[in-house]
């Protein structure tokens, strides 16, 4: 066995006081020289005095075994669940909002733009506001609002166009353009004005399609300078229309709004 | 709820009864958790600063009558800071070397109460790693630092002789001092020369 396998049976002997003679001097040499295994004596010496005290050693079991019982008793941090919870219901809240936004009839209330992005829009063209492209999965395409009896009822004009729904949302605009209003799946009344509002930086212009369900042109407004255009109540008739902003030909935003 | 008074507090846990211990818990964590967070410590050093202030108040009972001058709450409570204070001015001087820490000890010592601060933390550190040892293991040890002969122990495990016992033994402290000296916590107690 060499000494190095011998070291834990000497450690012990040694702060036992049962080294002996030549043994003895054997391994006070080592020690001098070998700074680990001097603190592995002084480790084992201080283990020989604390382990000796059996009444602490039980006291600290009694202690570690409460505070795990109160601690499993306790379970996670209330604080985790505080914060989750309130973050669950401020999505929740949204969700509700985003919903009535959808469902609620313009007639009753013809701001079709939230305050804060009223203010929003009074920020110079000219000056680049970095404003993210509309990616086209995340954009929320907003609740099925129509049952099927009612869309049934309602027929030909309620279906939606297949092709069109995969295109709501999507931009390959590289520049700043948000489509303000209306939200997708905006719901206009028959009688109200249908208003488009949007923000673009620079002074380019835009064109802006209106189709109905069954991708036949409804309306085309020819170049727009300004950042705002309405169709007159009565325009549309009951049904699902989808709208695309162009510009230079290409599809900067496409929409979707009802009219019930 | 039972109301304990200070000197069923003491005497329960003069006898290290479960239920004492269990309402200084109750009663009496909440004081050092706020002494901790108030001072830049985690809900485990708490635990530990509580750990450590109970044995504390064990040693002073053990070591003969305990006249308090105020509650045994607020002695208690003088304890913990005491503990959680010394170990604060401890770390921070290993960190930095040097005197960074201008406060002295006496000024939290607002109950003077002596404490071996360091001596504490390893206490718990080398107990907290004897009892994850198997049981075997603790058992073993147990019998060889309460003074048991090697007969007794090999009798006592079933131990075909006492040499085996004597083996089990070095192996069961060389465990231990391994354990020990691989805990990160240890470093700040090394001493290389």
């Amino acid at each position: 066995m060499s000494d190095r396998e011998k070291f834990p049976e000497l450690i012990d002997r040694f702060n036992n006081g049962e080294l002996k003679g030549d043994e003895l001097t054997a391994f006070l040499s080592i020690l001098k020289t070998n700074p680990r295994l001097r603190e592995e004596v002084r480790l084992d010496s201080e283990l020989n005095e604390i382990l000796a005290n059996g009444d602490i050693l039980e006291l600290r079991q009694k202690i570690l075994l409460i505070q795990k019982r109160r601690k499993r008793r306790k379970g996670p941090d209330l604080h985790f669940f505080l914060l989750a919870a309130s973050l669950l219901l401020l999505i929740g809240i949204e969700t509700f909002l985003f919903t009535n936004n959808t469902n609620h009839s313009p007639s009753k209330n013809s701001i079709l733009i939230p305050r804060h992005q009223q203010q929003s829009k009074q920020v110079p063209v000219s000056g680049k506001v970095e404003r993210p492209v509309i990616a086209m999965k995340s954009v929320k395409k907003g609740k099925r609002i129509l049952d099927l009896k009612t869309e049934k009822r309602l027929a030909a004009n309620f279906r939606e166009n297949p092709s069109f729904e995969n295109m709501i949302g999507s931009t390959r605009y590289a520049g700043n353009f948000r489509m303000d209003a209306p939200i997708i799946g905006y719901r206009f009344s028959e009688t109200a004005e249908i208003r488009f509002e949007w923000i673009l930086d620079g002074q380019t212009e835009i064109e802006l399609k209106v189709m109905d369900n069954t991708g036949i042109n409804i309306h085309e407004s020819g170049l727009l300078s300004k950042n705002k255009y309405s169709l007159p109540p009565g325009t549309l008739k009951r049904g699902i229309y989808y709208f695309k902003v162009m510009q230079n030909d290409e599809i900067i935003f496409f929409g979707k709004f009802f009219v019930k | 709820m039972i109301y304990f008074s200070d000197d069923a507090i003491l005497k329960g846990l003069k006898e290290k009864r479960a239920d004492s211990i269990r309402y200084l818990y109750r009663e009496y964590f909440p004081l050092a958790k706020s002494i901790v967070e108030k001072n830049s410590g985690t809900y485990e050093d708490a635990e530990d600063v509580f750990q450590d202030g109970i044995i504390v108040l064990y040693q002073k009972i053990l070591s003969g009558p305990l006249t308090l001058n105020c509650s045994l709450k607020t002695f208690f409570f003088s304890i913990c800071r005491n503990i959680w204070m010394q170990r604060l001015d401890r770390k921070w001087r290993l960190l930095y070397q040097d005197d960074l820490v201008s406060e002295s000890i006496e000024d939290y010592d607002a109950i003077p109460i002596e404490i071996n601060e360091e001596k504490l933390e390893k206490t718990r550190l080398y107990q907290l790693h004897f009892l994850s040892l198997p049981a075997d293991c603790q058992k073993i040890l147990k019998m060889f630092l309460s003074r048991a002969s090697l007969k007794e122990i090999s009798e006592c495990m079933g131990f075909k002789d006492v040499s085996y016992a004597k083996t089990r033994k070095y192996l069961c402290k060389n465990m231990l001092r391994k354990k020990i000296l691989k805990d990160p916590r240890y470093k700040m107690f090394l001493h290389y020369e």
